[in-house]
């Protein structure tokens, strides 16, 4: 197998064992979680008391409070459940435009999101999508499983058109248990994303929508007449742009941001959005971690 | 309005040229630009309707205007306009005086600088629209300048003029320029002469140019120079045996005093930085005077004369104080004789001191020895020498056929148009026994008796001579013939060696040598010191040359060599005086009418500022918006105290 370049560099990678993915929702999951919860299960972390009912567990019985007012109550304990993060990666030709472009953002981001979650031994599942979803990979139990993951980041190639509706479906019915979903894509679908992306929140999942463009996607450089090509489904338009048109475009595509923020966290999950101008590193330290997805 | 560098057609066609390019790269730039996008979903807000397009292909229509006018207006700075009517101009012609006599020191600098200062006046006075054409005037007139509107260029040129070291030819000069107002302007204007005039005394009297205006340089102070300065060795005739000792020199130092006083100098005369001889001397105002000294020089060297003023001041042109010119190195001419008696052959050469002559038996004869020319004295040997010969009664086996011999026989004949006979004409001389020659092919007779030829000359590049009977010991010993005869043989062998010379110190300009009878245009040669041969010109027993710079220049006529020197400065002898009516000053008109100032400056300033307003409001990056509402957001992006500002806050 030919050696690889690493999509990250050895320095961020040891700064990103600070970091942990937090999630909002008390998900129900296995043992062994870092997340606090508002579940009471076989936690270290008292949570209350409830009269003991039979079938209760002897051992989380408050003997001291018996003795003292012989009555059963049982100890309950926080919950930190193990959920499952998955990350879905936009592969979609939309992806493609801009310098640097923004798939190669995308996917040093994925990989650096993959790695905070291998280091707090969290299962992931790298999802990408385009019009409908790829072959997914999975992985979990520590960092030593980084390099086949950055393999497999490296060996996808982007194609295909978006289509947030279809990709949602059998994301959720391929998908059943709840846990963390992290979009990361342009979300420059020409349908609507903000009704997937509610549909998705519906089934319970805790969303992160990471939301990454060129700085051409927000603001077009270009003036005069020009002649557009969707990079996804091949269409052109003939326009004249100026500089109105320019701050029409830039209204257009922030209140479309804003849409998207506002199903965000309307659901419960957050929003970022990043230009491929800020690095990685500073995206990862300073919007996400503010955000609060990552901590 | 005129265009200095373009004509009208020239600069239409450049202007449409442009135009047309302009509009072309302005259409490219703003022609549709195809890009691939991530989503079209935001990109209607800037569409257009598509009827609009076509009418909108020139977006920026002040843009267009302004790129096209910023470039016509460098366009026009290039070609140059001039304003004011042309119709009246006229071309004037300036002549500088750049005389050797320019050099002359007055109050402040010298004369030139005078003369300068007056000239650039009046260029500066005229009005713009007359062309000027500078004409340095020395020996020469040298336009430097056309008819020239540029007044920068023909300032520069007037200021780079300096003094040379010949004399003013003023009547070439007006030649010159009336035939260039002549030939080349459209309107003629002034002949301006800027200068002191001192011209040739000949030359005092010389007309004007009607349209002559003169800007006269002050008479300057009291000069005495030295005119002439000529070496000559004491004793050289016109034959070489003229007898006389060969180191033995004279030179002539001619000196005037061309101020209006009477003045002393002492003259001091140097060979090779020793002094050989000094004179006072009073020179009355316009008077010249000869001083000869003697000396003696055994090699070659520089002859220096120096006049040194006895009250301790200079005079007011001290480039002609001093003359120096070189001595010309000795040659000797070696000749080897071989004769079994000696004694007899000395007298032939002894009284000719250019000779260094060598006497040996023939059993020593060395074919191989250093001699110009060996003499057999009835000797043949069997090798014989590469170089000329003389072969006195040569017996067989010398390259001379002998025909027979004859006794007490009358030499009957002299051929005198031959290099050895000339001069000879000796009559019914008896010749004891004589040999008489067979002439080979190319032999030529130079005597003869009735049997035939007794002395044969064989030109050709070894040159030989051979005689049938000895000069010394026949009859002709007591005649004048029988030295003579070797000499012109010897010099017909060696000219160079017998050649007299003189040296002369000289002035550049033209230079006038006095022939003597006989000199043909085939026996002159005038050489320059890289030995190119000059061009020269024979007006009766006159051969005139013109030395243009300093250095030596050789005349040979004949047998005679003049060396020039030429490194004095001619300065002419009397000022010139033109009749009252010439005019003189800066004119009135010229005067009066100022300046205007050059626009094309203004012109590339404009076209410069043109562009940088499109690139600034209408480029890529452009740093002002056009609506007040972009101007102020413009600003504020990019002005560093906005910056601050919005920091602050």
């Amino acid at each position: 197998m030919p050696e690889v370049a690493p999509l990250i560099d050895t320095e961020l990678l040891h700064k990103l064992e600070r970091l942990a993915i937090y999630w909002q929702k008390s998900l129900p999951g296995g043992v062994g979680g870092h997340n606090v919860s508002r579940l009471a299960g076989s936690g270290q972390e008292f949570l209350d008391h409830r009269h003991f009912h039979h079938g209760d567990d002897l051992r989380d019985i408050n003997w001291r409070a018996f003795l003292r007012l012989e009555k059963l109550f049982l100890k309950m304990f926080q919950l930190e459940p193990r959920i499952p993060v998955r990350v879905l990666l936009d592969v979609s030709r939309s992806m493609q435009t801009g310098n640097p472009a923004k798939f190669d953002y995308a996917r040093k981001l994925a990989a650096a999101l993959c790695y905070v979650a291998l280091v707090r031994l969290d299962s992931i599942c790298l999802q990408p999508f385009a019009e409908k979803l790829g072959d997914p990979f999975k992985l979990g139990g520590g960092r030593h499983r980084f390099q086949p993951m950055v393999n497999f980041l490296t060996n996808v190639k982007p194609g295909g058109s978006t289509d947030f509706m279809k990709v949602m479906r059998e994301f959720i019915s391929s998908y059943p248990q709840r846990g963390m979903a992290i979009v990361i894509s342009d979300f420059l679908d020409d349908g609507d994303s903000e009704k997937p992306v509610q549909y998705l929140a519906d089934f319970g999942h805790d969303l992160i929508l990471v939301q990454i463009w060129a700085d051409e996607d927000r603001q077009p450089p270009w003036e005069g007449e020009l002649d557009l090509e969707d990079a996804e489904t091949g269409r052109r338009v003939q326009l004249a742009f100026d500089e109105v048109a320019r701050a029409e475009y830039t209204a257009s595509f922030d209140e479309y941001s804003a849409r998207l923020r506002q199903v965000a966290l309307r659901n419960g999950g957050r929003y970022v959005g990043l230009t491929t101008s800020i690095p990685v590193e500073d995206a990862l330290f300073g919007p996400l971690a503010k955000s609060g997805a990552l901590q | 309005m005129t265009f200095l560098n373009l004509s009208l057609g020239e600069f239409l066609a450049l202007a449409g040229l442009f135009s047309a390019g302009v509009v072309a790269l302005y259409l490219l730039d703003r022609s549709k630009r195809r890009q691939v996008v991530a989503t079209l979903r935001f990109w209607t807000a800037g569409q257009v309707p598509e009827e609009s397009k076509h009418r909108r292909r020139i977006q920026q229509p002040w843009s267009l205007f302004l790129q096209i006018l910023s470039l016509l207006l460098l366009l026009l700075a290039i070609a140059g306009p001039r304003l004011g009517d042309m119709g009246n101009s006229r071309d004037h012609v300036l002549l500088l005086d750049t005389s050797a006599w320019m050099g002359a020191r007055a109050r402040q600098g010298i004369l030139l600088d005078q003369a300068k200062s007056l000239a650039l006046t009046y260029v500066n006075s005229l009005p713009p629209s007359d062309r000027v054409m500078l004409v340095r005037a020395d020996a020469l007139a040298t336009p430097v300048t056309p008819f020239e509107l540029d007044r920068k260029a023909v300032a520069d040129a007037v200021r780079q003029s300096r003094p040379s070291t010949s004399a003013l030819n003023l009547e070439q000069a007006f030649e010159f320029a009336q035939q260039a107002q002549k030939l080349q302007s459209r309107k003629t204007g002034e002949i301006v002469f800027a200068g002191a005039a001192r011209v040739a005394s000949q030359d005092a009297e010389l007309t004007p140019p009607p349209n002559l205006r003169l800007l006269a340089i002050p008479a300057s102070g009291e000069n005495v120079g030295v005119r002439k300065l000529a070496v000559r060795r004491i004793g050289q005739t016109g034959t070489a045996s003229g007898g006389a000792s060969a180191d033995s020199w004279e030179a002539y130092v001619g000196l005037r005093n061309e101020g209006m006083k009477a003045r002393e100098v002492e003259l001091l005369l140097s060979f090779t930085g020793t002094q050989a001889g000094n004179k006072v001397i009073t020179l009355e105002p316009g008077a010249e005077s000869q001083t000869t000294f003697a000396f003696r020089a055994q090699t070659s060297g520089l002859v220096e004369a120096r006049i040194r003023t006895t009250n301790g001041r200079g005079d007011a042109f001290p480039q002609d104080d001093r003359a120096v010119i070189e001595l010309p190195i000795g040659k000797s001419l070696k000749v080897a004789v071989y004769s079994a008696d000696a004694a007899l052959m000395k007298p032939l050469l002894a009284g000719l001191p250019q000779v260094n002559a060598t006497y040996q038996t023939p059993a020593e004869y060395d074919p191989q020895a250093q001699a110009d020319i060996v003499i057999f004295d009835r000797f043949a040997p069997r090798e014989t020498p590469r170089g000329a010969s003389i072969w006195i009664e040569p017996p067989a086996g010398s390259p001379f056929t002998i025909r027979s011999m004859a006794e007490k026989v009358k030499l009957s004949r002299w051929h005198q148009d031959t290099p050895l006979g000339a001069g000879l004409n000796t009559k019914d001389a008896e010749v004891a026994s004589t040999q008489v020659f067979s002439p080979a092919q190319g032999d030529e007779a130079v005597a003869e008796v009735a049997q035939g030829p007794v002395v044969v000359m064989r030109p050709g590049t070894v040159k030989m001579a051979a005689l049938g009977f000895h000069p010394l010991r026949s009859a002709l010993k007591y005649d004048l013939a029988a030295p003579l005869l070797i000499a012109n043989t010897l010099r017909w062998m060696a000219p160079e060696i017998f050649r007299r010379s003189d040296v002369q110190a000289g002035t550049v300009g033209t230079i006038s040598v006095a022939l003597e009878n006989g000199a043909g245009p085939g026996t002159i040669k005038v050489l320059a010191e890289n030995q190119r041969p000059l061009p020269f010109t024979i007006e009766g027993k006159n051969l005139r040359f013109f030395a243009g710079a300093p250095g030596n220049i050789r005349v040979m006529v004949g047998d005679r060599e003049t060396v020039y020197s030429i490194n004095l400065p001619d300065t002419g002898d009397v000022a010139w005086q033109p009749s009252p009516g010439v005019a003189r000053g800066i004119g009135r008109a010229a005067a009066a009418s100022g300046s205007m100032p050059n626009p094309w400056p203004w012109l590339a300033l404009l076209g410069g500022f043109g562009l940088l307003a499109d690139w600034l409001l209408f480029g890529r990056s452009r740093l002002v918006r056009l609506s007040p509402r972009g101007v102020v957001a413009t600003l504020k992006e990019h002005l560093p105290w906005d910056r601050g500002t919005r920091k602050a806050s």
